[in-house]
């Protein structure tokens, strides 16, 4: 059942990223909104990397970016006639600016963005446009309004009737849970096989540091959906609070057998995971709200 | 005066809130860097799209700061392949651009070939997929439309472009110590907090924070230079074993005085950590029938003698 889902939320996430394409690139080819090259753009980097039912912020992150590059690039418009030599050099400066922010402040990589993009048909042309400078603004501000929609319309249409955030969170949850059942086994096993202390805790590192993160990303994504209802939330926060007893349960027991060697506190933390898992198990959200 | 130094301070404490580990003030270095490089090259080669030239180092070159790509092989792989597959697509798409129905379909084909090949064989690389379509998309207005010229000059701009990035990259030099020295501080900050939570046995609460300095720490070791790496990875791999023992004793009764004993050699090897400073061996006194309480000291101090060898270099 998980593969089977794993590979539905796969081909959804797909379908999404394909579908707003599409619809940018055929806005950017056959229409003649001025500007519309901004609509793609706009549609393509909201798009990447981003799990959909994040979408909500990274569209407000988007269009606060915007709005606040269009109104600072306004001053330098003048600031620039002074020297146009400064253009590349503005240029270079915002476009490093782009990937200076991290992750979470995408609407500073944005302002950036804007920013530069205005600079870029300012060192490309050659020969005055006609069209003004806030008449550019605001053909840029539709642009990107438009890019915005598009986006959260594929989010709406695609996954909210699909509810992939939820269905992504409940495979999350099964994933994690076997994994720390067979992180058990193993340091139970591993005196029999002869392990290397060293290796079972890279082991454990690895794979604990992957599904935390990735599980608190997507419960994250669940709390921000709008049509999570009380229980849900409550229902993660109990689990979210058992995966963490959990993980001091399996690191407890790496100590005790693996270094103290002591069988009483090993069946100590051993009873306690089993106590957390049942716990963990009886939090699993359901598929359906 | 007063208000310079106040505005340094708050410049300074923002920085660090912002960028506690130092990831995001090394791209802004490499970023003016290969900037320069760029620049020189321009004035050297004169491509002749320079749009293919510039516009794929702004947009690809960011990729080697991933922190997803965590060793030298997999940043390299993952720069070459980014700029040969934005190459390859700059010519399609500017040679279909007039033919445009043929350049919708088609270029739902090309982001499906290259969404399943990379879920198939180049996992990593799934998140960039996109901003590579972005550098082909960007080119393909160029006039005139659909020359086979053109098309070839903008290749090997692309290619140039990845020369030069390549170059510059493997030039510069390494600046992640300083990532792991942060990074470790925020991790013994962690692991000191934790050492309260046990004391007080309060077990509800999530580790998340001390996990992501870990992240952090886990994320850039492959990057470390050789010379430092041995004692650098001793060091951490001491304090991760006193996180581990910690677990161990979360809540089962405790030697109360000997934990904040503990916690404060901790706090104070954290002060000398973030001054870059040598510290003294710790004087605590281990119980000899509590096995953990040995274990915890012999790790600690092994930390500490591995930092003094390299806390001048970092």
């Amino acid at each position: 059942m998980q593969k089977n889902l794993k590979s539905k939320l796969n081909y959804a996430r797909f379908g999404q990223i394909s579908f707003v394409f599409t619809i940018g690139m055929a806005m950017y080819l056959f229409t003649t909104i001025p500007h519309n090259w901004w609509i793609l753009l706009t549609v393509i980097m909201m798009s990447a990397a981003i799990e959909p039912g994040l979408i909500i912020k990274k569209s407000i992150n988007r269009g606060k970016g915007t709005l606040i590059g269009i109104l600072l690039f306004l001053p330098l418009i003048y600031l620039l006639q002074l020297n146009y030599r400064f253009i590349p050099l503005v240029f270079i400066l915002l476009s490093i600016g782009i990937s200076v922010p991290n992750a979470k402040r995408y609407d500073i990589s944005v302002i950036f963005m804007t920013m530069m993009v205005f600079t870029m048909n300012a060192y490309n042309f050659t020969v005055p446009t006609q069209e003004g400078p806030f008449e550019a603004t605001l053909n840029r501000g539709i642009c990107t309004v438009i890019g915005i929609i598009i986006c959260i319309a594929g989010d709406h249409f695609l996954f909210r009737r699909f509810d992939y955030s939820r269905k992504l969170y409940f495979l999350l949850q099964h994933e994690l849970c076997n994994m720390l059942e067979k992180k058990i086994e193993m340091i139970r096993n591993a005196h029999k096989q002869k392990l290397n202390r060293y290796l079972i805790v890279e082991n454990l590192r690895e794979s604990f540091n992957q599904a935390y993160t990735t599980i608190a990303t997507s419960a994250e994504s669940i709390r921000l959906s709008l049509n999570t209802n009380a229980e849900t939330k409550q229902k993660i926060n109990d689990f979210d609070i058992t995966i963490w007893q959990l993980r001091k349960a399996v690191f407890g027991l790496y100590y005790s057998e693996c270094i103290l060697q002591h069988n009483q506190s090993s069946e100590e933390h051993l009873e306690r995971f089993k106590h957390l898992i049942d716990k963990a198990r009886r939090n699993f959200i359901s598929l359906r709200n | 005066m007063n208000i310079l130094s106040q505005i340094n301070h708050n410049v300074a404490h923002w920085l660090e809130k912002v960028d506690p580990y130092y990831t995001q003030r090394i791209i802004l270095r490499k970023g003016l860097y290969l900037a320069v490089w760029l620049t020189a090259f321009n004035w050297l080669a004169q491509p002749d799209v320079f749009n293919a030239y510039a516009l794929s180092a702004l947009l690809l070159a960011p990729f080697y700061e991933n922190p997803s790509l965590n060793t030298y092989k997999q940043k390299d792989l993952a720069l070459v392949f980014a700029f040969i597959i934005s190459g390859i697509g700059c010519i399609i798409f500017y040679l279909l651009y007039p033919f445009k129905f043929t350049l919708l379909f088609f270029s739902l084909a090309y982001l499906s070939g290259l969404f399943f090949f990379c879920d198939h064989f180049y996992p990593k690389f799934k998140p960039f997929i996109l901003q590579t379509i972005v550098v082909s998309a960007l080119n393909m207005t160029i006039k005139p439309a659909a020359s086979l010229q053109v098309a070839l000059d903008m290749f090997f701009c692309v290619m140039l472009s990845l020369m030069v990035t390549f170059t510059a990259y493997k030039l510069h030099p390494n600046l992640y110590p300083k990532v792991w020295h942060r990074a470790f501080a925020h991790y013994l900050a962690a692991v000191s907090e934790e050492i309260g939570h046990a004391i007080n046995k309060f077990d509800t609460h999530n580790f998340i924070k001390g996990a992501s300095h870990l992240n952090a720490l886990r994320a850039y070791r492959r990057l470390l230079p050789r010379k430092l790496l041995l004692n650098i990875m001793k060091t951490t791999v001491g304090i991760r074993n006193v996180q581990f023992a910690i677990n161990h004793i979360y809540l089962k009764d405790k030697d109360e005085q000997f934990w904040y004993k503990f916690q404060k050699e901790i706090d104070a090897f954290r002060l000398a950590v973030i001054a870059k400073q040598e510290i003294a061996m710790p004087f605590v006194d281990a119980n000899e029938t509590e096995p953990t309480q040995a274990y915890v000291v012999k790790y600690l101090c092994r930390s500490i003698i591995n930092w003094n060898k390299i806390c001048r270099k970092i």
